[in-house]
């Protein structure tokens, strides 16, 4: 469980302009993540998690406020370095899987391991093991588009985690399948987070699914609190 | 641990991506090769001509160091056994030369005696024993290269017949010589130099006197020589006569970069499409962790094995290519210049890797931009396609600015005084890539004004194909830019050969003014001439007949044609470009020349400057009163009044009569009148008729500009197939989109016609928009290109058929750019279209 301070947000402010006026999604947003902790977070539909997840793994800009990840500071890092740090240490599941269509299952899951500077045989051992540990081992020479949505989203969980990044971002990973399907993706996720030791920052509409993490933040009105409650969305 | 520089799963989707779009990427291919098609081609075909003119100088040059050439008519034979004599120059040969057709083919008569050629030890006349002694004593005796005899399919001793200017002779092929090098003396007849002047009717007269000579020797022959005679270096003289057709080369070689310029606009359109369409893909790399940098090296690599490949296949096609074009260069070479036989094709190494090193720079170029886009592109967590539209749309003034700004800096170096090719072609880019910016805000105007005009009929469909073209104006406006500049191309080329065309048409109508020419068969026949002149003007319907002499005479910037004219009593009816006040009095009474406007142009020559001719008197300076439109020779040509001419270099030759017929006479009543006073005398004397100069005149310019055409056609074919790929790679990616339409009830007919509507409406504005374009490309051709390579100004004209070819080149590229498209759009599966989305 929380062991440190893994991941630390101090006063997030985030701005964007649409159609001529100025939307504030982030007001000063300050959170601490141990690491090893399964975090959830609810809100309303434009309320601003996904900008959330996004200034976390350092692909978005922020107007104000500080980003530390494992004690880096990524609002600091120059472009260059914080495309590595991503490749290195965050993992992404996203609701529409977003696989490479052009690489089959075992070369989505590859191509992260590869990008990272593995040996050839490595790359192949650890996708294999990968892609298996997600109960598609039969599956390695499959495309995207050949392939059920349930099964995508597996690989995809088998490409954010193959290199065993130390936070795992997932935004409405269940989001497209159904209760069953969407349940066991979830579990799966979890678990493998679980054994690898990792920190896991889970985007959901679902109480449901919200429940099954260690603490549950709702992000409303630009602003984050930790709370229960009853949910109307 | 540190990343290779290219993760091989990257590569792999890559190459996986171009297999998928299999029609973009062959269709790319084809863009690159076809571009690279023509430059290898052209370049080629110009090499070879170029090999086969210095290889047939060479045979007649061999190591010869002097030449010594003569006033207008020759060289009298006697000054060479003179030399000889008196100098004891021996290493010297007397030369006579001239254009013969053996069987409908042109070849070029060398006559010399073989006892001085055993001292120059060159191609010419080496022969054994009894052979030389057969060319010695058989009055008819020719002898041809093993080549040549066996493409006129003669044996030996076989008896033929020669054209010489209308005349016709027979001679006996007494020989038949082997050579290390059959190409040098493929397009050659010998002869002995006595038989030659009896062919050429030029008895006791020589065109030059080849000399090896070393500095003493050459000082003693300078101080030696008569004045009416010069001394030139032979090597001077070949560049000069080499640089005649040099313009031609120039043109074939500014009309293939065209090609290769449009080539070049169309893989950028096809690179960044294809860019475009992957931006999800990238945007997902971009997620994972590939850098920037990776993103850019790894388009870029895509381009290069491209390039690689398809200028490779270009290479070959250029090869082919070049084959047949060398046939059209030759023949044009032999109606505009000189004789000319190529029948080996050079195959240049530099020209290859100068054809594959443009193709791969050129595509490396033109990726340089999307490459640049790519590397823009944002993890795809933030990617939002109508903020993408939306920064475009933004961005569009500022393209207007950056292309009015291209478009102004090109149109002042079109108007610069610069006599610069590089600087012509500069501007055309310029204004192409300029034009190329303001083309979506164009696009977005004309959309405006095309919902207005149809705003009370319109149904839903058509309002959707429309507004889709508006929406997408990121990719239309790239695709529409492409067409455009492809079809100005046709535009721009149509209109350059129309307005010449009209201009020689109308100077022709100008300069021919007599109604019947005559041309005597030697010219050094003065009495002949002069008694049918005379006898002409006795002639009922005969107003006038004037004489002329038309010539090479050196210059102080090489050989020039000289016309000697009589304008007395007759109006001086050449086409005047600008002259001295009373430049016809002064022209008349022998106190100035006229030049042509090539010379003025490429010599910088102008009224009030003279030009320094060399008479029989040795170097004299002529005062230019005037400039005279002219195509009839691209170095030059020198109008002079006759006596003026008469008095310098002593001639009294005549090359032509022109005979005026009293108004309303029919021409052929008028030949008949001269055919008979002509009698018995008809092998003497060629009679044509205005009208079939003019003919004549404009076959061989339509003959000229069949390779220009050809370049034209294979210009519209690299960019139909650019468009094409373009427009199918725009409209496939919006394939989730129509399947959605459908899923919304849009029926597979209406998705269709949406499709063919909207690609026909961007036809319909690329080819409106094709217009302008093409007429500033018209522009610099005629002013920039073909006045900085031929000194030729022209009328511009637009010919409405180069309007109607551009608009159905446009709409129909468009309609067969949509077929696919819409056939793969109205039978997709809503289902899977839904699920993706």
């Amino acid at each position: 469980m929380v062991n440190d301070e893994f991941i630390l947000l101090k006063n997030l402010h985030r701005t964007y302009q649409e159609a001529g006026l100025e939307h504030a999604v982030l007001k000063g947003i300050t959170l601490t993540i141990g690491r090893g902790e399964t975090i959830a977070l609810l809100g309303r539909s434009g309320s601003g998690k996904s900008t959330l997840l996004n200034v976390i793994s350092g692909i978005d800009k922020l107007d104000q406020g500080r980003v530390i990840v494992n004690g880096v500071d990524l609002t600091v890092l120059p472009e260059r370095e914080s495309t590595l740090f991503r490749r290195k240490n965050i993992g992404f599941v996203y609701q529409f899987f977003n696989l490479i269509p052009t690489l089959t299952a075992v070369e989505n899951i590859a191509l992260v391991l590869e990008l990272n500077g593995y040996s050839p045989s490595v790359v192949r051992e650890k996708s294999r093991a990968m892609l298996t540990a997600v109960g598609l081992g039969q599956e390695a020479d499959r495309f995207p588009d050949r392939m059920s949505g349930g099964e995508q989203q597996r690989v995809a969980i088998a490409r954010a985690l193959v290199h065993s990044p130390g936070l795992v971002l997932a935004d409405e990973l269940t989001g497209t399948l159904d209760a069953e399907t969407g349940e066991l993706i979830l579990s799966l996720l979890q678990q493998l987070v679980s054994d690898q030791g990792g920190t896991l920052l889970l985007v959901t509409h679902s109480l449901a699914v919200a429940k099954t993490a260690d603490r549950i933040l709702t992000l409303e009105d630009g602003l984050l609190s930790e709370q229960e409650g009853s949910f109307a969305w | 641990m540190p990343g290779r520089l290219l993760a091989p799963l990257l590569w792999r989707s890559s190459l996986r991506f171009m297999a998928h779009h299999k029609w973009q990427s062959w269709l790319t291919f084809t863009g690159i090769a076809l571009g690279v098609t023509m430059v290898v081609a052209v370049d080629l075909a110009n090499s070879s001509a170029r090999r086969a003119f210095s290889l047939s100088l060479e045979s007649v040059t061999g190591n010869v160091t002097h030449q010594i050439i003569g006033g207008p008519k020759g060289i009298d034979e006697t000054i060479y056994s003179r030399l000889r004599r008196e100098l004891a120059i021996r290493s010297s040969a007397p030369m006579v030369t001239g254009r013969v057709e053996i069987r409908d083919q042109a070849f070029r008569l060398i006559g010399s005696d073989p006892f001085s050629e055993a001292q120059l030890d060159r191609h010419t006349l080496k022969l054994h024993q009894g052979e030389l002694s057969e060319v010695l004593l058989d009055p008819a005796a020719v002898v041809l290269s093993e080549r040549g005899a066996s493409r006129l399919e003669l044996s030996l001793n076989e008896t033929f017949s020669v054209q010489i200017i209308g005349r016709e002779a027979e001679v006996k092929l007494v020989a038949i010589f082997a050579t290390d090098n059959p190409a040098a003396t493929d397009g050659l007849i010998f002869a002995d130099i006595a038989v030659a002047q009896r062919l050429l009717q030029r008895t006791g007269r020589l065109d030059r006197i080849d000399l090896i000579l070393d500095l003493h020797d050459q000082q003693r022959v300078s101080a030696w020589l008569p004045d009416e005679l010069k001394l030139v270096e032979s090597e001077t003289r070949n560049h000069s006569l080499q640089q005649i057709s040099e313009a031609f080369h120039i043109n074939l070689t500014a009309m293939s970069l065209l090609a290769l310029l449009v080539a070049t606009l169309l893989i950028y359109n096809t690179m960044t499409l294809s860019v475009i369409q992957r931006r999800h893909m990238l945007g997902i790399y971009r997620t994972l962790g590939v850098s920037r940098r990776e993103i850019f090296s790894l388009i870029l690599s895509e381009s290069l094995v491209m390039a690689v490949a398809a200028s490779a296949a270009g290479l070959i096609s250029g090869l082919l290519l070049g084959q047949m074009l060398v046939q059209l260069v030759t023949r044009t070479i032999n109606d505009l210049y000189f004789s000319l036989h190529v029948t080996a094709f050079l195959i240049d190494p530099w020209s290859l890797l100068k054809g594959f090193s443009l193709g791969v720079v050129m595509t490396l170029l033109s990726t340089l931009l999307p490459a640049w886009e790519a590397n823009r592109t944002e993890p795809i967590a933030v990617q939002q396609r109508s903020v993408l539209e939306e920064q475009w749309r933004r961005r569009l003034p500022l393209l207007v600015i950056v292309g009015i700004g291209l478009l102004l800096l090109g149109m002042s170096l079109v108007n610069s005084d610069h006599d610069s090719l590089l600087e012509g072609y500069m501007a055309l880019t310029m204004i192409v890539l300029g034009f190329c910016l303001i083309v979506p805000s164009l696009v977005v105007g004309l959309i405006r004004v095309t919902l207005m005009i149809i705003s009370p009929m319109q149904t839903q469909v058509v309002r959707m194909a429309i507004r889709g073209i508006s929406a997408g104006i990121s990719r239309t406006g790239l695709a529409v830019a492409a067409l455009t500049v492809a079809v100005s191309v046709t535009v721009g080329v149509g209109v350059m050969i129309g307005s010449l065309r009209h201009t020689v048409i109308v100077w022709l109508e100008q300069s021919l003014n007599g109604d019947i020419y005559i041309a005597p068969a030697s010219p050094n026949n003065i009495s002949s001439v002069n008694s049918l002149m005379h006898e002409l003007v006795e002639v009922d319907g005969i107003r006038r007949v004037t004489s002329n002499r038309v010539l090479n005479v050196e210059s102080e910037f090489g050989p020039v044609r000289l016309m000697a004219i009589t304008p007395n009593g007759v109006e001086l009816r050449m086409p005047i470009k600008s002259s001295l006040q009373g430049a016809t009095e002064l022209f008349s009474t022998g106190q100035g020349v006229l030049i042509s406007e090539p010379l003025a142009y490429h010599r910088q020559l102008g009224t009030g400057d003279t030009l320094s001719l060399h008479t029989r008197k040795g170097p004299r300076q002529f005062p230019i009163v005037g400039v005279f439109y002219d195509y009839t020779s691209t170095h030059g040509m020198v109008a002079m009044q006759r006596d003026l001419y008469r008095h310098w270099w002593g001639d009294d030759s005549i090359s032509g009569l022109t005979v005026y017929g009293n108004d309303g006479i029919a021409t052929e009543t008028l030949r008949n009148s001269i055919r008979t006073v002509i009698g018995s005398r008809q092998a003497q004397f060629l009679v044509i008729s205005n009208s079939e100069i003019r003919q004549n005149a404009m076959g061989i310019f339509d003959r000229t500009f069949v390779i220009t055409d050809v370049m034209r056609i294979l210009a519209v074919l690299v960019a139909f197939i650019g468009v094409l790929s373009a427009l199918i790679a725009l409209q496939l990616e919006r394939a989730r989109e129509f399947g959605i339409l459908r899923a919304t009830g849009m029926t597979p007919g209406q998705v269709r016609v949406m499709i063919i509507v909207q690609t026909l409406l961007m036809g319909l504005f690329a080819g409106l928009l094709a217009i302008p374009l093409g007429l500033l490309m018209a522009d610099v051709l005629i002013e920039v290109i073909n006045r900085r390579a031929f000194g030729w100004s022209m009328q511009q004209i637009l010919p409405p058929v180069v309007l109607v070819q551009a608009m159905s080149l446009a709409l129909i590229s468009a309609f067969l750019a949509g077929l696919y498209p819409a056939q793969k759009a109205a039978t997709i599966s809503p289902a899977t279209a839904l699920r993706e989305e």
